[in-house]
């Protein structure tokens, strides 16, 4: 072949991959949306709603066959019912799929109403938010929404607001609200004459009570670390306080000096020591401790609120579940009411094609009738105003409605660095699995924080 | 000699080829040439996946210098490889040699050839419910015949055995696919060549190891070599086994590399360990030919 075909050769298939390139790419243009919606689509105005139609992709945190998912297809056929054009799809994007939905937000197709991609934690709201894809609700929040008074926003608990907003501007719409507590096996409780404890020395006899009678006082997963660096969140936000492990977190301050580590720490330490962990826990994911729980196999287990939902198909019908809140300790100086805890906030992709049809879904999900199905079928918290609390959770929303705030879910750590991660969630692993002492693990944690920090 | 002119038929001919390639050309080249050049870009720069990307030159690189996490990552890396190298490959020529001779051989090949067909997460998940502390079938039956103490062992839960528990599923689930490539090896020797040695006053074993044995070598240092890219690359079986945990012990570059991407968001620091695994296995393939090589045997 000589140089004049190669060059041929070769401008033709320059040609080729640029249109086929600019094919893949012309849909990041702002194409024409699919929906034939026009003006306003929420009907909040007083006037007649403007018709719907169109396709609208929901993001399901949990996959097929699972009971959330199952009560977001029926929101779905009412949904289509009453917008007859709307068709909706439902794809799963909970846990390791994130990324798939990542991947399509980047792509310029990403589902309309999705769950994350906001950060409100972070001043800027995270990438998604600063980067402009994520829609701000900030003009629809202060429309009327049906079933109750005054406007969108104002039907949202005031604790829950700043955790759909960066700054005053909101871009996320509460679905629910999850906290950790403990869950505990109230028929256990009762024959072994324990009542739900109030102070660290309640858990502490609670649990040698129950150690003694043979009986697993605490289950945990070991294989996944959030789960077992809640023991030492809570300790520590009642020790030391929201303020201090933050900064420490951030690098800004050395934990190991902060008033009240040393005692979190030794806190810990003590749980471990005293062998109150079911056996085995070290090898179990979270499904089988949670089934251990339900089984009875253990007596309590420090959990989130999605528990009951997430777990409903294979809870005995018989089961007597209580919570408590993580008890206060004595002489802490840190946050003694403290609550972990965050919303699922659904937020709509600012580039999707169904942007109308995304709010009025928001909007559809909010209502009062949808809020307490979702309360009684799934033991989860609402976010919105004069919905009733399922049992043991009426403090929560009591106290997001006087607008007391969260300390946010695993101190917000799993959007940071791997790093950061591993300085603060290894050292914790190797306490519960018996290879460091508490005061061990308070310096690898303090040192390796500042040293991911730079 | 001066080289000839090709003849205007000949040139012709070669012409032809082009637009029959230019297709394949054109996917390889947007599927994989394209996002290997954008991989090599992204690599030496900061970037969260969202926003646009900042140059920081090889500053990512020099990063992975100074990160213990990557430095463990790679000795855990090269335990799975070798580790699975040595259940594997004695398992697999095992089997490729035996269901040969056995008189329902096929029927065995099949038999440990099928969980290939399980997906990679079906066959993790069902390895993690076998050994479960609380619920597994393996603690039942260890119980049950009065092993207690071996039953209370969490396999996936101690630094010193989830990397073996990962190992034996991933060369469970795949075994029966080399054990295919040993059997097709095995088949091939002549059939002459051992029976003159059992003849001759060989073992079993004897025929193997000075008749069979040399004659596969070529088939099994290719193995090798493809065994050596799937371990290091290995990735499925430990996220879903063990998130590479207990305490990191299963953390393999593969993983580290998806968390750092897609749980951190750093794309940039992402895309240069994924260079450099490239070029560890590029470079690796490499030496290991090279060490491996021998004069082939005719026969």
């Amino acid at each position: 072949m000589n140089r004049r075909s190669i060059l041929r050769g070769t401008a033709v298939a320059t040609a080729v991959m640029l249109s086929l390139t600019a094919c893949i790419t012309s849909s990041d243009d702002g194409d024409e949306p699919e929906t034939e919606s026009s003006g306003d689509a929420t009907g909040a105005t007083g006037e007649e709603p403007a018709e719907i139609t169109g396709d609208l992709e929901v993001v399901s945190f949990y996959p097929e066959g699972s009971p959330d998912h199952e009560r977001l297809t029926g929101l779905a056929d009412e949904f289509e019912s009453r917008h007859p054009g709307v068709t909706v799809t439902l794809t799963f994007g909970g846990g390791q799929d994130t990324p798939q939905i990542e991947a399509r937000w980047r792509a310029g197709d990403p589902p309309e109403v999705n769950y994350g991609f906001m950060d409100a934690a972070a001043a800027d709201g995270g990438p998604w938010v600063s980067g402009g894809q994520v829609m701000s609700l900030n003009d629809v929040m202060q429309e009327p929404l049906e079933g109750y008074d005054g406007t969108w926003e104002d039907a949202i608990l005031p604790g829950v607001r700043p955790l759909i907003s960066v700054g005053d501007e909101i871009y996320g719409a509460p679905e629910s609200v999850t906290t950790l507590q403990f869950f505990y096996n109230a028929a256990i409780f009762e024959e072994q004459g324990i009542e739900p404890p109030q102070t660290f020395e309640d858990l502490v006899a609670a649990a040698d009570t129950l150690k003694a009678a043979g009986i697993a006082p605490f289950t945990v997963t070991g294989t996944f670390l959030p789960y077992l660096q809640m023991y030492w969140d809570y300790l520590a936000l009642r020790h030391i306080g929201l303020d201090g492990l933050q900064q420490a977190i951030a690098g800004e301050t050395e934990l190991a000096t902060l008033p009240g580590a040393a005692e979190a720490a030794a806190d810990l330490q003590r749980l471990v020591d005293g062998g109150y962990f079911l056996d085995g826990f070290r090898g179990v994911d979270f499904t089988s401790a949670q089934m251990s729980f339900f089984q009875g196999d253990a007596a309590m287990i420090l959990m989130g609120s999605w528990l009951i939902g997430e777990m409903a198909a294979a809870i005995p019908a018989d089961f007597q579940v209580g919570t408590f809140p993580f008890p206060t300790v004595d002489g802490g100086s840190g946050d003694q009411e403290g609550l972990f805890g965050g919303t699922n906030a659904q937020v709509v992709a600012q580039d999707s094609e169904n942007t109308d049809a995304a709010v009025a879904w928001l909007r559809f999900i909010a209502e009062p009738e949808n809020q307490n199905a979702y309360v009684e079928g799934t033991g989860g918290i609402s976010a919105y105003t004069g919905i009733a609390a399922p049992e043991g959770f009426e403090d929560v929303t009591a106290m997001l409605e006087e607008g007391a705030a969260f300390a946010p879910s695993y101190m917000g750590i799993l959007a940071l660095s791997q790093e950061v991660q591993a300085a603060y969630q290894q050292p914790i692993a190797q306490l519960f699995f018996g290879e460091i002492d508490g005061e061990q693990m308070l310096t690898q944690m303090s040192d390796g924080l500042l040293a991911a920090a730079g | 000699m001066p080289r000839r002119r090709p003849t205007l038929l000949e040139r012709q001919r070669r012409r032809l080829v082009v637009p029959f390639l230019l297709p394949a050309l054109l996917l390889y080249g947007l599927f994989m040439l394209y996002p290997a050049f954008t991989t090599f870009y992204v690599a030496l720069t900061e970037w969260d996946g969202v926003n646009a990307p900042e140059w920081v030159g090889g500053g990512n690189f020099g990063r992975l210098l100074d990160d213990p996490l990557f430095t463990s990552t790679i000795t855990n890396t090269i335990v799975f490889t070798v580790l699975g190298a040595l259940v594997l490959f004695p398992g697999a020529m095992f089997f490729g040699y035996v269901t040969q001779r056995l008189r329902f051989g096929r029927f065995y090949r099949f038999l440990i050839l099928a969980p290939v067909a399980l997906s990679v997460t079906t066959a993790a998940l069902l390895w993690k419910f076998l050994v479960d502390p609380n619920f597994g079938a393996l603690q039942s039956i260890l119980h049950a015949i009065g092993l207690d103490s071996l039953a209370s062992i969490e396999l996936l839960g101690r630094p010193s055995t989830a990397m073996l528990m990962v190992v034996l599923a991933t060369v469970w689930h795949g075994i029966g696919l080399w054990m295919t490539f040993f059997a097709a090896a095995v088949e091939r020797v002549p059939a002459e060549l051992k029976e003159s040695a059992t003849l001759d006053g060989a073992t079993s074993f004897q025929v193997f190891r000075f008749v069979v044995w040399p004659l596969m070598w070529e088939v099994t240092r290719t193995l090798l070599v493809l065994w050596m890219i799937q371990g290091l690359q290995t990735f499925a079986f430990i996220i879903a086994m063990t998130n590479g945990g207990p305490l990191r012990a299963t953390e393999v570059i593969g993983t580290y590399l998806y968390k750092v991407a897609f749980a951190s968001s750093e794309f940039g620091y992402g895309a240069a360990i994924a260079v450099v695994l490239f070029a560890a296995i590029l470079v690796l393939t490499l030496l290991s030919q090279r060490l491996t090589r021998r004069e082939s045997e005719q026969y």
